[in-house]
This record gives structure tokens, sequence and C-alpha cells, in this order.
């Protein structure tokens, strides 16, 4: 050995960075992003959302009140005025409704009336019902203190059913589409673009090819025409899986093309060569040395992915061939709202929208923030 | 040859298809044709030549990352033996020969996984081929092997972000050298470095050579640090041999033109002696090696080149000192000397 002095490591030990693994500098690269860090609780929350529909929305999504049909979203407000005595006391309520009649059109309406609060009850006694069908419960987040007064936060629809109930629990399967068609995307897309790029020749060009083809395909008709050919006797959760499968059909393409291009580049990289000069079996060398390159990349593109595997179910529902009316998602809410009466006396049946733009937004903002941190290439 | 030798290339080729588009017949890319050399055992044996003149993948195919087109790779076995083929490598014999032949790479940021700690990256040989035993037992050898390159062992837990390009290249000598190899590849192992941290890597390759009586095929482009470091030289044009010797004599009295050239275009430091060196610039472009000239593949360029040059491909044939060269000046230049 030469006399040579052993060479210290560039940053000084104490520097936590020198022993920080590549997740812990994606994550830290990902707080910089400041949008794309509240998107990701947003995100979160509306994933909540989906998971406590049932908890946290005030009434089932069927309940119907036959005698509040259209009525209008309700203020709501933690102090109340008495408007005999003129005393104000704290007392969380929505105001209630008086029915106004058009002497024109002798139409009836309803109007929120001051004069007539609801009270507004945390964790109000509700008919017992099963959180996921299994736990048994019989209380809900919040509420009416008395389950038979009015409360419609978002308004009530035709049948006079809770907008802002129905919107919290379509969550649920409008979120949870996106994430099992990006999940068999992600399996479709792993397994056929990481083959293309690791065995390259033949196979890449014939996956390249029909990649190619079925982007250039019309999605919507497509869908169409698949969703349309789905026998109509199926119930609706099997047509709900047999949606995602067809949505995930189209959405592994990309995916397919990114892990494509990574593994083509990652099989010349010379750490990836010197695992297969010693003898590793493949399998182990994709696992080990080229599978955790992507999956950051992979993660952003998944992310990417969601929300327009959501708009395409929404877009979907809206034209009638997705979804149906049993089941609850924010197209379905949509496609009942697409009528000139809401457009003109009932607005608020398009709040689902805002929840589909809020989402679709937050998984963008979330989805860009997580590539930039995946970039290693971007400062 | 004196000794004998412990790895025997044969007439070694090695052709890529090229495409041009997808619906177009591949063109054929020889990148090495018909490279016959014999490397003997404890020699640092230098291959050099330009950019593109196919000694990466001659290195490549040694190492086993592709198996070559025709010709035959020979091994000498640990016990001395006779010579054994290992042209044509299951994951088997691939995995049993990585023991003994290894590769430095070149760029020292891409030859190491970012996403392993140092630990994983040097460990990961021993794991491979079953050796080393339970954990602490790993990072004890794996301690020795870093404090061998110059690293401290608590450079283990570390990730290879931290590290500069030299220190990368110490860790990229550890993996290669953990198990004990007889033959390693340094492909370029110092081109990427600063000029001070290429002469601290050599130092270290020089003494882990005399202390592991490693056999060393050292592929660069830097004619200085081939000459400081080498024993012998082979010079490659466009995928072929053209010239092997003893390092002092070839720096000394190149017998190829090629060479000559070659050696013509190394700056000079000292500044009192650059009016005297002449250089000698070369008339056209090295040529394509999807269209390689009849005859000599350097006749079209070569300042000496007459008649019998382009017709018939000159072979490699020794001189008897030691020396080969592939010109049919040969014999001139060997009158005139």
């Amino acid at each position: 050995m030469s006399a040579a002095p052993l060479a210290p490591p560039v940053s000084s030990m104490a520097d936590p960075l020198a022993t920080a693994s590549g997740w812990r500098l994606f994550w830290l690269r990902f707080r910089r992003h400041r949008v794309a860090f509240v998107s990701l609780w947003i995100v979160v929350a509306l994933y909540g959302v989906a998971a406590f529909a049932e908890f946290l929305a005030p009434h089932p999504p069927d309940r119907t009140m036959g005698r509040y049909t259209y009525a209008p979203p309700q203020p709501f407000g933690l102090f109340w005025t008495d408007p005999t005595t003129g005393e104000t006391a704290f007392r969380p309520h929505v105001d209630g409704y008086r029915v106004e009649i058009d002497p024109v059109a002798l139409r009836r309406s309803f109007v929120p009336d001051a004069t007539r609060p609801v009270d507004v009850c945390l964790f109000p006694r509700v008919e017992p019902y099963r959180l996921w069908g299994v736990v048994p419960l019989e209380h809900r987040l919040f509420g009416p203190c008395d389950p038979n007064d009015p409360f419609f936060l978002f308004g009530a629809d035709r049948l006079g059913r809770d907008v802002l109930s129905r919107t919290i629990h379509g969550t649920r399967i409008s979120l949870s589409v996106g994430l099992i068609g990006v999940a068999l995307s992600l399996l479709l897309g792993i397994a056929i673009g990481g083959a293309a790029g690791y065995v390259g020749g033949a196979l890449d060009a014939a996956v390249q090819r029909v990649s190619e083809v079925l982007r250039s395909l019309p999605t919507i008709p497509l869908w169409l025409g698949l969703a349309a050919a789905l026998p109509r006797e199926w119930d609706p959760l099997t047509i709900y899986f047999a949606i995602t499968v067809l949505l995930s059909l189209i959405g592994w393409i990309e995916l397919a093309r990114v892990v494509r291009g990574r593994f083509l580049a990652l099989r010349g990289e010379d750490f990836v060569l010197a695992a297969r000069i010693e003898g590793m079996h493949p399998v182990r060398v994709v696992m080990r040395h080229m599978v955790p390159q992507v999956t950051s990349h992979v993660i952003a593109t998944a992310t990417l992915a969601i929300p327009a595997m959501i708009l395409a179910e929404t877009a979907l529902s809206f034209l009638g061939l997705g979804l149906q009316p049993p089941l609850v998602s924010w197209g379905v809410l949509l496609q009942e709202a697409q009528n000139i009466r809401s457009v003109a006396a009932a607005p608020w049946l398009f709040l689902p929208g805002g929840a589909v733009v809020l989402a679709v937004l937050c998984l963008n903002f979330l989805g860009d923030g997580l590539r930039d941190a995946a970039d290693p290439y971007d400062v | 040859m004196t000794a004998e030798p412990i790895l025997a290339l044969r007439e070694v080729t090695m052709t890529f298809p090229v495409r041009r588009g997808w619906l177009s017949r591949p063109a054929v890319l020889r990148a090495v044709a018909g490279v016959t050399l014999d490397v003997r055992p404890g020699e640092v044996l230098g291959i050099v030549g330009e950019s593109g003149c196919g000694k990466t993948t001659l290195g490549r195919c040694i190492v086993g990352v592709h198996p070559p087109t025709s010709g035959r790779i020979l091994l000498r076995p640990r016990d001395g033996g006779p010579l054994r083929d290992i042209t044509r490598r299951d994951r088997a014999l691939q995995a049993e020969l990585a023991r003994d032949i290894r590769m430095i790479f070149q760029d020292p940021f891409g030859s190491l996984n970012p996403r392993l700690t140092v630990f994983d990256i040097v460990a990961e040989p021993l794991r491979v081929h079953g050796e080393g035993g339970d954990r602490a037992a790993l990072e004890d050898r794996v301690a020795a092997m870093l404090e061998k390159v110059g690293l401290r062992p608590d450079a283990m837990r570390r990730y290879p972000h931290a590290f500069s390009g030299g220190q990368r290249q110490r860790i990229g000598i550890a993996r290669a050298l953990i198990l004990g190899p007889r033959i390693v590849v340094a492909d370029e192992a110092v081109s990427a470095l600063d000029v001070s941290v290429r002469a601290q890597i050599l130092n270290l390759l020089q003494d882990l050579r005399e202390e592991m009586g490693l056999t060393i095929l050292f592929i660069g482009h830097d004619l200085g640090v081939v000459r400081a470091f080498c024993d012998r030289v082979a010079v490659m044009y466009c995928g072929e041999l053209v010239e092997v010797a003893p390092a002092e004599e070839l720096f000394r009295a190149p017998a190829h033109p090629y060479t000559e050239v070659l050696l013509s275009a190394v700056p000079e430091p000292d500044p009192r002696l650059r009016g005297q060196k002449r250089r000698i610039v070369l008339q056209g472009e090295v040529p394509d090696p999807l269209a390689r000239p009849s005859g000599c593949v350097f006749h079209p360029r070569c300042p000496a080149a007459f008649d019998r040059c382009r017709n018939e491909a000159p072979e490699l044939t020794s001189r008897g000192d030691g020396r080969a060269a592939a010109c049919w000046r040969h014999e001139v230049v060997r009158s005139a000397a």
C-alpha cells in the first residue's frame, strides 16, 4: 500500500444528506414544491373523505325527503339572533325553509328563512348503519339534531336527496376508479414497458407500434363503444369494475412508454452492466438495479394518470354509459343534473363538478411536484 | 511470446447490426475485426486508439458483456492447466468467470447504483457468489477492502452521491477487487478524473496490482498515462490491432505508421522542445466502420501507403523482438532502423 492518507468523504460525516437514501432525497426535493405539498394534503383529505364517507356525510346517499325537492343550499351560522327578543347566542344552525309560491307560474320554491333555525349537532344520533358494511355505528360526524329536520348544505335534488351527502359518497367511487384503474394500468404498463425496454429489439418495436395505434384511437368513442357492449343485466358493481378495466386498457400506454424509456436508458448504464457481468439472474438485475431507479418516475406518472381516469369516468357517466344511478359517483351526479331545469333553477346540482375540479387540480399539482422531485437532472 | 498467456484472444470479431429505420435492412458494423492477442500474467497491457476504434468493445467481449460474433477467447484456469475456451458463456459460467475477470468502468457517476449504499455496492459480488457469510462478516470484508483502496470504512453507510469522482472510482475499484480476481479490465478507468486525482488512482492501481498479483488490461486514449502505467501496449485502429510492443519500445520507435501519427499527436509538455517535434496531420477521416476500405484499413490515410496496401490486408506479424505490427512497410522500417 502507498502511504497515501485515507481520503475523507467530500461532505463531513455529520451531513445527514450523505447517508440519505434516494427516497429521502426525493422527499426533501418534493417538500420544496409548496403547491404540490399542499395538494398532497388535500388529496390525502379527499381519500380520507372517500374512506369514511358514511360517517362524514350527514345523510345516507339515497335518503329522500319528498317535501324538500330542489331545496336550495342553506346558509350555516354559529350564532343565532332571536328576531323577537334580539338576543344573540351561540347556536350552530342552518336556516330553515319557507315556501314561496310564484304568483304567475304557481311554482313552489324554497327560500332559506333565518327565523326558523335548524339546530346542528356534532355526532348526532341517527338510524344505525354500518361503516364499510361492517362496523355498526349510530352517529355521524355532524348533522341536524333532529334527523327529520331539513339539512341541505349543498341543496337538495329532484327527489329531495342531500347533494352534499351524495357528493361525499360519490368521492368513494370517483377516486377509487382512478386508483384501481391506475393500479391496473401500472401492472400492464410496467410489465409491457419493462419487457420492451429490457429485451429491446423486435419485442420493443412491436410494443411501440401497438401503443402508437392505441394512442391514435379517439378515446371517447372507443370507451363509448366498449361501455355500450357491457351486458345491461350486470349489476352496478360489476359494471363499475368493467369500466375501470376499460379505462386502464388505454391508460397503460403512457406508463409503458415511461417505463420503457427509462429501462432502455438504464440498460446501458454501467452499474447495470456491472450487475450483468456478475452473472446475476436477469430478474434480480431488474428488481435490484433497474426498478428502484424508475419507481419515483412511475409514481409521478401514475399520479398524473389518476385525474385522467377520474375525468374519463366522469365523462362516461355523464354521457350515461358509465356507472348507473344506484351507484353514486360524481359523474352520475352530474348526469342527473343535465337538464334545463337544473341549469335554470337548481344550479347547486353542479356542485359535484366542483369536487371533480378540486380533485383533478390537486392530483395534477401533486403529480407535477412528484415528477419534479423524481427528476434528478432538474434543480 | 516469452511467457505463457493467462488470457488469449484468437481472431475475435464483434459485429453489431445497425438499424437506420425500422423498415430498412440492418447494416453490419464491425466494431472489433479479428483481434488476436496474448495477455501475459502479471502484466499491464495497454490498449490504445482513438474514439470508436473498438477498444471498449474488445474489453466488453472479454468481461462477457457481449459474446463475440466469431473468434475465441481463452483463459488459463487458476490451477494452471491448459487454456479453456470461454467464448460462449451461459449464466453459470459467466458467474464463475466474474470471480476471475472483472471490470473497472470509466464513468465514476454511472457505474455505481445511486440507490444502494457503498456497503451494498461493494458487498454485492460477495453476495452474488455466495461468499462472506453474515452481515458482520460482510462488513468486515467490505471495510478491509475500502481501506485497501484508500477510503475510510465508515464510508460504507453512505450513498454514492456523497463522494467525489475520484472517491467513487475507488469504490468501483473496491467492487472490482473484493473477490480477488486475476484479470482486471480497466476501461478508461481514469479518463473522467481530474489530472491530480488521476495520478492517485493510477498509483493505487499500481500498488494493488503488485499486492494482489493482478493482470490489468488498461484501455485508454491518454498516451502519457499509458506510457507511464503499462508494460506493453496494443494499438487499435478501426477495430483492428495494428501494433503490439513493449511500452518503451513503442514510444521510442513506433513500427506502424498509425502509431507514429498517434504519438505525434501527444502534446509536448516542455515548451523548449515544442518546436522540434513534428506533428503529422492526417488527411481524411477515420473510415466509416460500416464501409471498411479494402486492403489495409489505414491505407486511405497512410502517408507511406503503396499499391500492395490497397489490395491486401497485412497480418499482425511478429518482428521477433517481442514486437508485432500489421504493416507491409514493416520490412522497410526494420531495414531503415
